[in-house]
């Protein structure tokens, strides 16, 4: 009894601490000591957010963001991995690339906004760029550790039994470097979304981003805060998303010693 | 002393470690290329994406333009400071509530889940719901910029003390330490390197935000996010290119001055 509660009590605290939050916003507002038109309320933000859901707006809304980043993601996975196999196997490549790989991650691309519009046009093909290029170096660096962390035993006990350098890059380098690859594309994917929602905000024409700037524009803000919610959970799930996967993959792996 | 000596650097014996004079010519030979290649590109007319970004002559033209008319350094103040303010706000609040949630665990289980959920959103969608709290200015950036810089900061504090030696603290208890000593010489001390790991996550996230945030301040001096916005509005390309570059090195080259500074603690780093 007691250990059951031991191991509930994070979930009960989790629960209470988020109700009392949700309650504390519902009793500035309906105290009156903040004005309802500033922060809303939770009833009128579930009530205006239903009815987005009742209407199909919300799935309207959703649809191109999923769209945006799935590609974006995937890109950048698929990009990220490959440069960053290459740059792990080939130090001196890694070096090269080196002052890039660094700018690249820590530039704001969001600004870079209009070049991509000139380019793709205003919309999905633009912040699919945005979101990419957010993410791609992160997935990068990662990849990059990954290889060069690899246990140099293992790689020498396979080259003493005469595998190829194909076969210890297959068989060696690219399942053991899976985990630190995992932890940058659970990392990747907060970035994509963050690009994806930037992209829309300031460069869309459609998606999660573009409704919350439009509703902040006519001063809807139940269901500015709604959406902006609905990003939270977004976050939320698709981080979760990516540890269980994360587990998942690094199951087989045994501890180094 | 590196961790890698235990695992081995597999670059160490694979290809040959390279030549320490290769780690400066490499990056440089780099550079020359990219630049000497992007003014080619643009300038023999290949259309497509290159058609429409400014060639390397003109982005340093147009960075020189700024500089010397005197909007750069201006809006790069009113970045710095908002920037500035932002993360020593998240520094105040995050450590200590790092710490306190290392220490207690019934503290954490209330605030950890909130504090997650924070995590994984994107804080800049928050900066439409601080514009209608707190105006379009600088209150609003700077608070963007906090909630940026105060999740890598209290995620570290957290960990630092919890990853602190079981051993310590029962050996400095069994010589009779008592709660404010132990904190005090045992945990806190143990705990440096991961709060300064911490900072330098937040610094980094801060300066990313700070220009982002200011990308919503659309009043003049607004900072390095309002002139992007500005030249980006009229499609003038150079300046944008400019502006962006600039930040990225300059948050690159403050990450590099953080990991110098975080080294030199390494030492106090718990023994694993």
């Amino acid at each position: 009894m007691k250990r059951s509660f031991l191991a509930a009590r994070p979930y009960v605290f989790g629960t209470i601490s988020f109700a009392l939050l949700v309650g504390i916003w519902q009793f500035l507002v309906s105290d009156g000591i903040v004005r309802k038109f500033l922060i809303s309320s939770p009833h009128a933000v579930v009530v205006a957010m239903g009815h987005q859901a009742g209407n199909g707006e919300l799935w309207r809304t959703l649809e191109p963001s999923g769209i945006e980043f799935a590609w974006a993601l995937a890109l950048s996975v698929a990009a990220g991995v490959v440069l960053g196999l290459v740059t792990g196997w080939w130090p001196r490549i890694s070096l090269a690339l080196g002052p890039l790989v660094w700018i690249g991650y820590s530039s704001p691309f969001i600004a870079l906004g209009p070049v991509f519009i000139l380019t793709f046009g205003l919309g999905k093909d633009s912040v699919i760029a945005i979101a990419f290029l957010n993410a791609v170096f992160v997935i990068m660096i990662n990849t990059e550790r990954g290889v060069r962390n690899v246990d140099a035993k293992l790689v020498q006990a396979a080259r003493s039994f005469g595998a190829h350098e194909l076969e210890i890059f297959w068989k060696i380098v690219l399942p053991a470097s899976l985990p630190l690859v995992m932890a940058g594309v659970r990392n990747a994917i907060g970035r994509v979304l963050a690009g994806v929602v930037l992209g829309e905000l300031f460069y869309g024409r459609g998606g999660v981003g573009y409704s919350l700037s439009y509703y902040q524009g006519i001063y809807r803000n139940d269901l500015m805060i709604g959406y902006i919610l609905v990003i939270g959970l977004l976050g939320v799930i698709l981080t979760q998303l990516a540890l269980v996967l994360e587990r998942r993959l690094d199951s087989w792996r045994m501890e180094p010693s | 002393m590196t961790p890698s000596t235990a695992t081995g650097n597999l670059s160490g014996f694979r290809l040959g470690r390279p030549r320490p004079s290769e780690t400066v010519v490499l990056p440089l030979i780099t550079i020359a290329i990219t630049i000497g290649l992007w003014q080619l590109l643009t300038s023999i007319g290949l259309g497509g994406v290159f058609k429409d970004i400014s060639n390397p002559v003109d982005v340093g033209r147009a960075g020189w333009k700024m500089a010397a008319n005197g909007t750069l350094w201006p809006n790069a103040k009113v970045s710095i400071d908002d920037f500035a303010i932002g993360f020593a706000l998240s520094a105040v609040v995050g450590v200590p509530l790092g710490l306190v949630m290392g220490w207690s665990k019934i503290v954490r289980e209330f605030v950890e889940p909130p504090l997650m959920a924070l995590n994984s959103m994107p804080k800049l969608a928050l900066m439409p719901l601080a514009i209608v709290w707190l105006g379009i200015g600088w209150h609003s950036v700077v608070a963007i910029v906090f909630l940026d810089s105060l999740i890598p900061v209290t995620i570290n504090g957290i960990a630092g003390i919890r990853e602190v030696d079981a051993k310590l603290v029962q050996a400095s208890r069994s010589f009779g330490a008592r709660r404010l000593m132990l904190f005090t010489r045992v945990l806190l001390p143990s705990a440096t390197p991961a709060i300064l790991t911490g900072l330098r996550h937040g610094i980094s996230r801060g300066v990313g935000g700070v220009v982002t945030a200011q990308l919503f301040v659309s009043t003049p001096g607004g900072g390095i996010g309002y002139l992007l916005i500005f030249y980006g509005q009229s499609y003038v390309i150079a300046p944008v290119i400019f502006l962006v570059l600039l930040v990225g090195v300059f948050a690159y080259l403050v990450n590099v001055a953080m990991e110098r500074l975080e080294r030199r603690f390494d030492s106090w780093r718990p023994q694993r």
